[in-house]
């Protein structure tokens, strides 16, 4: 494990998913999309218990509209909730450690972002992951306050276009991840948030 | 064991569950021991409870701390111990807020130890002599003035005052109304690890301003003396008959407050009236520039002896509604006020409502606009911002969207 607690060489591919982002995802009916991430690209999706409680708590609308999806789609192992006990599915190094490392920064930037957002953010970058998330005003407030975030940040897209982006949407997620693991993701790539991606330009 | 601690705290998970924005189901199973508290949600509850975030996360039996003794007594309700749950929520936010925003919450304390210590040699002396100095210090010290023209500044006068400046010090002012509570307010300390923050609150059901300040001055007085070793004070409407030290200082603190003896002489000169010959129109205006109900000042006046105790009964009797509300805009019904500005209609109190399903929560507007001022600055994203006004994110954008800049760029 490095200084800042993150994984050196993580040889697992993953998408730490946030709450909007997903819901988009299962709203428009594309759960499939991460059960091929993973089986043609060998991209695992995964969501952190801060998602969970968001997604699943049924004081919010969207607990109604993707609970059932949702449940289905964590009871087939499409989606894997990263905690304690899981946590050493995704990581070579220390799991406890690293679950730690991964608190202790979700503690950290839930000050400046939501808590989904923030233990999304702090999974991805510990574990050396993209993240999924459809959120500019957090990942600009991750970035003014001089902290790591996912990268690549990968967005999800409106229910209307779903039929043509399926595809899209799988080259636009393999792509930049591909491209980061082997060490090419550099500022020159030039995508932006609004075209679906971030430009991993974070310090430290 | 959480379970037994909430149950000593007289706090339903449920409840505290839907009060923290987690899904019931996983915190009964946090509370039960039968999955780990994840890290997310544990300081936020540590700091709520008053416990350590590591005896919670290591599921270790502690004891309740006393402040959620202190709310079973009889008197207190279920409503009144979700409301100190929702401060204490709202405290811990603030925390953040300062560290991130580099403001220091710490400053009541200066303010507070110089008082402590000014009446430290009339420790010995009658409570209401103790009351009547700390509140002498207290003006002396925010610096509250006799000559400001109360009834030509909209928002000025001894109650705003009071209000700016505690809250610059970094007391938390809370006033909303709780219309099945018994209380009439209470203090109680928010926060935790030697970062706590004095809170006051004002139950304003029923309530006019007049009655508030008085209210307010009379918390800030237990908050000041009191409660570092009563965890909380909590005052109810109907009076109990007995007056212990604490209840007398706090009595003479909140009149002295607002209408000392010198005050009201000077008030009295400025205005030209006659004390053994005022008519309900003198009556108004005395207690539109004091900002405290007419009963406080006539009590001031007897003890005094500026009016002889026959004038005071039937001075009593008088209904001021009428002359106040021509004088004073704090006379109005919340209704009349922002129908005569509309442009305020932002921050009515259901504005400022929390949208938490089992108990709302009325934000000060400082902390509101605080808050929105991080998200302008790019401090703090719009989902955190929602989170810490404890509002889904569409009601926060509907309800403050057109006050965000756009930094996209």
């Amino acid at each position: 494990m490095q200084a800042d607690g993150s994984n050196p060489e993580n040889p697992f591919r993953l998408l730490v998913c946030d709450a909007d982002a997903l819901i988009q995802v299962i709203c428009a009916d594309q759960i499939e999309l991460l059960k091929k991430l993973e089986k043609v690209y060998g991209i695992r999706a995964i969501i952190t218990e801060a998602v969970e409680d968001e997604i699943t708590n049924p004081a919010h609308r969207r607990a109604s509209l993707v609970g059932a999806p949702f449940q289905k789609a964590i009871n087939s192992d499409v989606l894997t909730v990263l905690s304690r006990r899981t946590i050493g599915m995704f990581t070579t190094n220390d799991p406890h450690s690293i679950y730690d490392s991964i608190e202790l920064r979700g503690q950290e930037y839930s000050r400046i972002v939501q808590r989904g957002e923030a233990y999304t953010h702090a999974a991805a970058v510990v574990l050396r992951a993209a993240a999924m998330s459809n959120d500019a005003s957090a990942v600009r407030a991750l970035d003014r306050s001089n902290v790591q975030y996912g990268a690549p940040v990968v967005r999800t897209y409106p229910f209307e276009f779903r039929t043509i982006c399926a595809e899209y949407f799988l080259w636009h997620v393999r792509r930049p991840i591909s491209m980061h693991l082997r060490g090419h993701f550099d500022e020159g790539s030039n995508f932006s948030f609004s075209d679906a991606f971030l430009v991993p330009a974070t310090p430290g | 064991m959480m379970n037994s601690l909430l149950e000593d705290a007289g706090l339903s998970p449920e409840v505290c569950a839907s009060l923290l924005g987690v899904n019931p189901k996983n915190f009964a199973l946090w509370a039960s021991g039968e999955r780990e508290l994840p890290g997310f949600i544990a300081p936020e509850l540590a700091s709520v409870l008053g416990v350590s975030k590591d005896d919670l996360m290591a599921n270790r039996a502690v004891n309740a701390p006393a402040i959620w003794y202190k709310f079973r007594s009889e008197q207190t309700i279920a409503a009144d111990r979700e409301l100190v749950v929702l401060i204490r929520r709202l405290g811990f936010f603030i925390r953040q807020l300062n560290s991130i925003t580099g403001q220091s919450g710490n400053k009541w304390k200066i303010a507070f130890s110089v008082i402590r210590q000014g009446i430290e040699e009339y420790k010995r002396s009658a409570p209401n002599v103790q009351g009547g100095m700390a509140a002498s210090l207290f003006r002396d010290f925010v610096n509250i003035g006799f000559s400001r023209d109360v009834l030509n500044e909209r928002i000025s006068g001894p109650g705003d005052i009071i209000r700016g400046v505690l809250r610059s010090l970094g007391v938390l002012i809370i006033e909303m109304p709780i219309p099945e509570s018994q209380m009439d307010g209470c203090s109680f300390y928010v926060g935790d690890g030697g970062e706590e923050t004095p809170c006051l609150f004002i139950n304003t059901y029923r309530q006019r301003w007049f009655r508030r300040n008085y209210v307010l001055a009379h918390e800030l007085a237990h908050a000041i003396f009191d409660i570092d070793d009563e965890a909380a004070l909590i005052d109810y409407r109907k009076d109990s008959g007995q007056t212990s030290l604490r209840e007398a200082r706090a009595d003479a603190f909140a009149r002295n407050c607002f209408a000392s003896a010198k005050i009201l002489q000077v008030e009295a000169s400025k205005l030209g009236l006659e004390w053994n010959h005022l008519s309900p129109p003198d009556l108004a205006q005395l207690v539109a520039h004091c900002q405290v109900e007419l009963n406080t000042i006539l009590r001031t006046a007897e003890i005094e002896k500026l009016i002889t105790p026959d004038p005071g009964l039937s001075y009593g009797n008088h209904s001021l509604r009428k002359e106040l509300r021509a004088l004073s805009e704090r006379a109005l019904t919340a209704h009349e006020y922002f129908e005569r500005y509309p442009g305020n209609q932002q921050w009515t109190g259901v504005h400022r409502e929390t949208t938490i399903p089992s108990r709302k929560l009325r934000l000060p507007i400082p902390y509101i606009t605080s808050v929105l001022a991080a998200v302008n600055s790019g401090r703090i994203s719009e989902g955190r911002a929602a989170e810490m006004l404890m509002m889904d994110r569409d009601t926060f954008i509907d309800r403050f969207g057109h006050l965000l800049e756009d930094i996209a760029a």
